[in-house]
């Protein structure tokens, strides 16, 4: 159900959500990089700083014939990608079909207005548990049946998803990422359901205690505060959205996470609709900002960079991975932007190719939105693997998913894996990934360069 | 350079943006007196169209066609400026002939609803036709980079704002030096006057359509290199671009340009001085900078925009009294609203609670809209800001259920009086184009700031009276019908209170003075107060709408209250009907997640089309049904009951003794007394130096050819027209006191172009008058007795729509004499009369002035004239020529040669009659 399609302008929201997706993380930070460049310039000063320092290995960690090519840039990708490494009956495994009694599952979008379109999500959220029916024994061996329900981008209609999904009687919500997460995680955890997503920015989901996010979505700042921290700055700017849902959460963690590592946060809230931001961008500069972080979606980061670029800076931007899409390519210089990510772009990573297998069988795009999706889908029935065949609840899935041993992350660079113990960020215990990586864009958009940072030092609550 | 400076220049891009739609404002108002809200669609419409060339592409809105055809060839940049050019005008041509046309005789604000539906319409089919990718744009202009004293500038931005400039001098000369413009200018004074030089308005009116849709597009097509092109993306531009409109009073592009480049540059020196400062609010300082401009032109000037030669005036469908407080209709609604609590289960009763506080919503633009006439932008806002109100009010402060959300309506009340304040000195659009800049400032400013508000909201404290639970619950239990019964209650209870509000004394001036606020003024009626306490009540209401909803969610946040979702709410409660509580009532239906939006979610599949459905049918509603669906029906029934009620008589003014004798008047006689009264309009005296005197039980009358300055004199003596010299009445100087305070101290006046509240029953008509007698502390006549004295009691409950002129200009006399007026000012009271009535006439008028009143009459029926009248002052070009005896006028030579030739040889022929 989609409630209220007014138009809304408040696309805003989902970009939050949007960097929160970005943000996702790949794994315990001294995992290899399988990227092809080998730069890391991260990796050199942060050895020092503790055994999870960042390494590299310039080797391609498998036998991928097109390893030497990763490819970057998975927006809007056509498939028309190289065949994965493995056939798909090596990704999959053998067939493992649920058995039994559909188990009833909620599955929330902010669906598609005229100002977002996270639609995506639904076929790729699909296309995973199909998969996971047909190969993974579904949950608890039954196979998962999805509740689709949209918010329509407002917290009534979140509100409405909850309650609806709620007297469905299913035993978990899933979402890939939403601009109304705070309200479903608040629903969600007062009405008894746990709530997972692939993506959130929130204090109040991630100390809701029923709620999950299996990304790190303090990745988006955490990053950009270790490369500033990394090249001795003392003062960066942080362009984000002007709306609570993304301020806040900014506004609160950034000095806390830069003043870490000795940098000055200055944070620039720019309203939507500006159509400029360059006088925006030009207070930032005149204040000092030696690296500029924007925290956006894709049309929000064109204009920012658009004004950083036009404005001469010299420093670096550092930006989301959501903000990097075809137009941005065609319409900004990206040569030398670097992004942040949690989510691999290799193909030569298993995760990786069986994410693209699993589009290509059961249907769904490859984009941004879609890996959300599926991430979160595909991490719920990996977390919920130690479940018996007793009766599902709300309850036995909070437990199963507390329990839970490290599993691979979706569509994560190899390696790199999840848990959800409420352990894994201590100041934000819903996030279940600890790590993140950071990429540099050549003039063509593709990433070069890959590396693992180290969060330890950055992410302490001092 | 200095800082600020520098940040001046930077603004230029975003200023060029603004200046840009402003243009196309303008262009689109002076020719079509439409203020356009769908501007930005149309422009947005032209960048799509300009990009998709670029790439060899042809966009179609269309539904069921492909939104891209493939030309197989990229256009070269000028044919793909001028195919975007030539799309964008033909789509002008589709607007105007599917819509504008035939509202063209509408009144502004139904024009402008109807431009909302085209806005509504065009971002949702390009939304869903196009996806929400920003698709690729190239530069129109070289983007260098220039250096200017150290500053890094981009070229095109540059060039844009010159080219925006640029084309506002080319539009100008279009205007001014072109046959084309020429024609246009005087079929916007006049369609008259356009017929009369030979040209068709209709075609002028294509033509200027397809104009200000290519210069919209124009626009579009400048800013698509600077904005990412999604399908919203400019529509947040509208308030900005308004404001600048506002300071050309949507007539000189010039200005309108110029204003736009200045909001700008200073929005974006606002964004530095918020960066440097930090006891600035972190939001919404940039703005107030639309606001405090729109503010300074309208309130300070108090300049209204220029109406155009229009004749329909009636700006809104008739608010009916209602018959019965309930009805059948009413017990049925109860009735099915009662059952739909306790049958509907799950997401159908949240519809139907969603409906219920949509329907409180619109009932408060019920009351400031449809009965008081002041179109607010802002009701959404209001309602959000009890929302945001009610969290600390019954958290932190602790104050319980019921006290809470009525503190946070009023609390919302104050706030909705500030909103309307400017409304005081402005009228009409204006007045929605500051409450919608100041909706804005409110949300971006607190809603949506985040000094004040978290990201999870304003939470609310569930509420609970006298240990039942009122929550509107969680999960499975969501929502509750405790909580449904409480927002029913709290519905009914507003229903009736507006109900009730429409019957008052109140009701009626407010009507008065949507009607016209210069006679609702002469009736007594303190405009002003009758203003503030439609916005006070209206907010009151939205307050604890906005508090229901609160409840609903358990937490606040700005998105549930957007600028632009209170112009949709505006739009259905218009479509269903705004002028009435039924409408009010139903208007939920349509709502965001109403009733309406489940149906069709529910039977047909949901749909990415609802939008656009909605959209198309409040354009086809207005232009059908003005006074929306509710209103529709209403009429329906009303003609029928009209017929069932045949038999009553029609003919009300007869000589036949159906009149009861006026008995002396109770309060002290008045004299009235002119010193040197004098009104300059610019450098013309239209009325020069009059003194005379009006004596209690005496009729003077004042005659003058047309246009000697007898209307401008009456106006003049209540306070319409500003003037030198003095009125005295008695002793009292009432030259600083306004229209109704004069009134107050006992002049009653009627208005040549009677100026009645055709919804309103006669009764009601007469009554508001009562307010003038009143606010002395007398007691009223009473309106029974004087409906009798001028031979209308058995039309007291007709509609004075209904009415004969006769019976019109009696009605109008009615509503002067029961504010018991001392003096009586009359103009053309026997306008559309036969002789028969007219001689009636002047004996009821001279009956009124043997109670003891000193009336003052002008018409230009001389046999009246010269019959009635104690004195005649006669007046020519502002200026007394002659005073005396009717006598003494009708000999007089200089009286004769002032009324030339045809009124000469009336007098002539009337003095011989004699």
């Amino acid at each position: 159900m989609s409630k209220s399609m007014w138009k809304r302008l408040l696309a805003v929201l989902a970009l939050i959500s949007l960097v929160a997706a970005a943000c996702g993380n790949d794994d315990d930070p001294d995992t290899s990089s399988p990227a092809a460049g080998t730069e890391a310039p991260a990796a050199n000063e942060q050895q020092a700083e503790g055994p999870s320092g960042a390494e590299t290995e310039p080797e391609p960690a498998d036998e991928a014939p097109d390893s030497g090519e990763p490819d970057a840039e998975e927006s809007d990708m056509a498939d028309t990608e190289a065949p994965a490494p493995e056939t798909t009956s090596d990704l999959f495994g053998e067939p493992n079909p649920a058995t039994g009694e559909p188990l009833k599952v909620g599955f929330v979008s902010d669906g598609r207005s005229d100002a977002i379109d996270n639609s995506a999500e639904i076929p790729a959220a699909q296309a995973a548990a199909a998969y996971a029916n047909d190969y993974l024994g579904g949950v608890a061996g039954r196979p998962i049946e999805f509740i689709t329900c949209e918010t329509g981008q407002t917290p009534a209609g979140a509100q409405d998803c909850v309650a609806e999904l709620a007297q469905a009687g299913v035993v978990a919500i899933l979402n890939g990422v939403s601009g109304q997460g705070e309200v479903l995680s608040a629903q969600a955890n007062e009405a008894g359901i746990p709530y997972v997503a692939n993506g959130g920015l929130s204090q109040a989901i991630f100390n809701a205690p029923m709620s999950f996010v299996i990304g790190n979505g303090l990745g988006a700042l955490v990053g950009p505060a270790a490369v500033a921290s990394e090249k001795g700055l003392t003062k960066v700017g942080i362009i984000v959205i002007d709306v609570p849902a993304a301020v806040e959460p900014v506004s609160q963690a950034a000095p806390l996470f830069y003043g870490n590592v000795g940098v000055e946060a200055d944070i620039i809230a720019v309203a939507p609709g500006t159509p400029d931001m360059t006088p925006q961008v030009q207070a930032a500069i005149i204040n000092d900002a030696q690296q500029f972080a924007i925290i956006g979606d894709e049309t929000f980061c064109i204009s920012a960079m658009q004004a950083i670029q036009t404005l001469g800076f010299e420093g670096e931007t550092i930006v989301v991975r959501t903000c990097i899409g075809e137009a941005t390519v065609d319409q900004v210089d990206v040569d030398g932007i670097r992004v942040v990510t949690g989510t691999s772009d290799d193909m030569s990573d298993p995760e990786v190719a069986l994410y693209h297998a699993v589009m290509d069988e059961y249907g769904g795009t490859l984009d941004t939105i879609a890996e959300g999706g599926y991430s979160a889908v595909l991490s719920w029935v990996r977390a919920m693997a130690g479940h018996g065949d007793g009766e599902v609840t709300p309850e036995s899935v909070v437990e199963t998913m507390l329990a839970m041993e490290p599993a691979p992350l979706p569509i994560g660079a190899q390696g790199s894996t999840f848990q959800c113990n409420r352990m894994a960020v201590a100041i934000a215990p819903a996030i279940c990934s600890p790590g993140f990586a950071i990429y540099t864009l050549d003039e063509n958009g593709r990433g070069t360069g890959t590396s693992f940072l180290d969060l330890t030092r950055v992410l302490t609550l001092g | 350079m200095s800082d600020h400076l520098v940040f001046l220049l930077l603004g230029l891009a975003n200023g060029a943006v603004f200046a840009s739609l402003a243009l196309a404002l303008v262009v689109t108002y002076r020719s079509s007196g439409v203020v356009n809200f769908a501007t930005s669609a149309i422009a947005l419409y032209g960048s799509y169209g300009f990009a998709l060339f670029r790439q060899g592409e042809l966009l179609v809105l269309i539904p069921g066609l492909p939104a891209k055809v493939d030309l197989g060839w990229k256009f070269p940049l000028p044919l793909a400026i001028l195919a975007a050019l030539a799309m964008t005008a033909a789509l002008g041509l589709v607007i105007y002939g599917l819509v504008f046309r035939p509202l063209r005789e509408a009144p502004a604000v139904a024009k402008a609803v109807a431009s909302v539906g085209v806005l509504v319409v065009m971002t949702g089919i390009m939304g869903i036709r196009l996806g929400t990718r920003p698709v690729r744009v190239d530069n129109v202009f070289p983007s260098d980079i220039w250096t200017v004293s150290g500053v890094r500038i981009a070229s095109d931005r540059i060039w844009f704002a010159l080219t925006v400039v640029l084309v506002a001098f080319l539009l100008w000369a279009l205007y001014r030096f072109t046959p084309f413009g020429l024609a246009t200018r005087a079929a916007a004074e006049t369609e008259r006057g356009a017929y009369l030089s030979g040209l068709s308005p209709e075609r002028l009116a294509a033509l200027n359509w397809m104009l200000s849709a290519a210069v919209a597009g124009g626009a579009g097509i400048l800013i698509a290199p600077i904005v990412p092109l999604v399908p919203v993306a400019y529509s947040l531009f509208i308030i900005p671009a308004l404001a600048a409109a506002i300071l050309g009073r949507f007539q000189y592009m010039i200005p309108a340009v110029a204003g736009g480049l200045i909001i700008g540059m200073l929005q974006s020196d606002m964004q530095f001085l918020v960066a440097s400062h930090d006891w600035l609010p972190s939001s919404g300082m940039p703005e107030v900078i639309p606001l405090a401009l729109i503010l300074i032109v309208l309130v300070v000037r108090a300049a209204p925009l220029p109406g155009r030669g229009a004749v329909v005036q009636q700006a809104l469908g008739s608010a009916p009294r209602p018959v019965r407080r309930v009805n059948g209709l009413g017990v049925a609604g109860i009735i099915g609203a009662v059952a739909g609590l306790v049958l509907l289960e799950g997401s159908w009763r949240t519809a139907l609670i969603m409906t219920f506080i949509f329907s409180m919503l619109s009932l408060s633009y019920v009351v400031v809209t449809g009965y008081a006439g002041q179109v607010s932008l802002a009701q959404l806002t209001l309602a959000g800001s009890a929302g945001f109100l009610l969290g600390p009010l019954a958290g932190n402060l602790g104050l319980p259920f019921p006290v809470a959300p009525l503190v946070a309506a009023l609390g919302a009340t104050v706030i909705g009086v500030v909103v309307g304040l400017p409304a005081l000195r402005i009228r009409g659009l204006p007045v929605a184009v500051v409450t919608l800049a100041l909706a804005l400032v409110l949300e971006k400013m607190w809603f949506a700031n985040s000094d004040y508000v978290g990201a999870s909201g304003v939470s609310i404290e569930k509420p609970s009276f006298f240990g039942l639970d009122l929550s509107s619950g969680t999960g499975v239990d969501f929502p509750r019908r405790e909580f449904g019964v409480m927002v029913f209650v709290v519905l009914l209870l507003v229903a009736f209170a507006v109900s009730y509000l429409r019957t008052s004394s109140l009701g009626s001036e407010m009507l008065a003075v949507r009607a016209n606020e210069r006679s609702a003024a002469a009736a007594g009626v303190s405009v002003v107060r009758v203003k503030v306490l439609a916005f006070a009540i209206g907010s009151f209401i939205a307050g604890l709408g906005g508090t229901m909803f609160g409840y609903r969610l358990g937490s606040v946040t700005f998105d549930s209250f957007t600028v632009l979702l209170g112009l949709s709410m505006l739009a259905t409660s218009y479509i269903i009907g705004i002028t009435s509580v039924t409408g009010g009532l139903l208007a939920g239906f349509g709502a965001i997640g109403g009733l309406g939006a489940q149906a069709m979610e529910t039977w047909f599949g949901g749909a990415d089309y609802f939008e656009t459905i909605i959209g198309v049918l409040l354009i086809i509603g207005i232009i059908r049904n003005p006074e929306g669906v509710v209103g529709y029906f209403m009429g329906v029934v009303q003609r029928y009951r009209a017929r069932a009620d045949a038999a009553a008589p029609d003919e009300v003014v007869t000589a036949d003794g159906a009149v009861t004798d006026i008995e002396p008047r109770a309060g002290s006689s008045l004299r009235l007394e002119l010193r040197d009264v004098t009104v300059r309009y610019g450098g013309v005296r239209a009325v020069d130096e009059v003194s005379f005197a009006v004596e209690p039980g005496t009729v003077v009358g004042l005659i003058g050819p047309n246009g000697a300055g007898k209307t401008t004199l009456i106006d003049a003596i209540t306070g319409f027209a500003p003037s030198t010299g003095s009125v005295v009445l008695v002793d009292e100087l009432l030259d600083d006191l306004k229209p109704h305070e004069r009134v107050h101290r006992g002049l009653g006046r009627t208005f040549q172009a009677i100026e009645l509240y055709d919804d309103l029953s006669v009764r009601e008509n007469v009554v508001v008058g009562q307010a003038a007698a009143r606010a002395r502390g007398d007691e009223p006549p009473e309106v029974e007795s004087v409906l009798a004295n001028l031979g209308l009691a058995s039309a007291a409950d007709r509609n004075a729509g209904e009415l004969s002129q006769g019976q019109r200009q009696l009605v109008s006399m009615a509503r002067a004499m029961v504010g018991d007026p001392g003096v009586l000012l009359l103009d053309e009271p026997a306008g559309g009369l036969d002789s028969t009535e007219s001689i009636w006439l002047g004996e009821r008028i001279r009956a009124i002035a043997d109670s003891g009143v000193a009336v003052l009459l002008i018409d230009h029926d001389m046999q009246l004239m010269l019959g009635l009248c104690d004195q005649i002052q006669v007046l020519d070009f502002g200026s007394l020529i002659a005073s005396g005896t009717p006598e003494e006028i009708r000999n007089d030579p200089t009286v004769a040669a002032a009324y030339l030739g045809d009124t000469q040889a009336t007098l002539a022929e009337e003095g011989s009659e004699q």
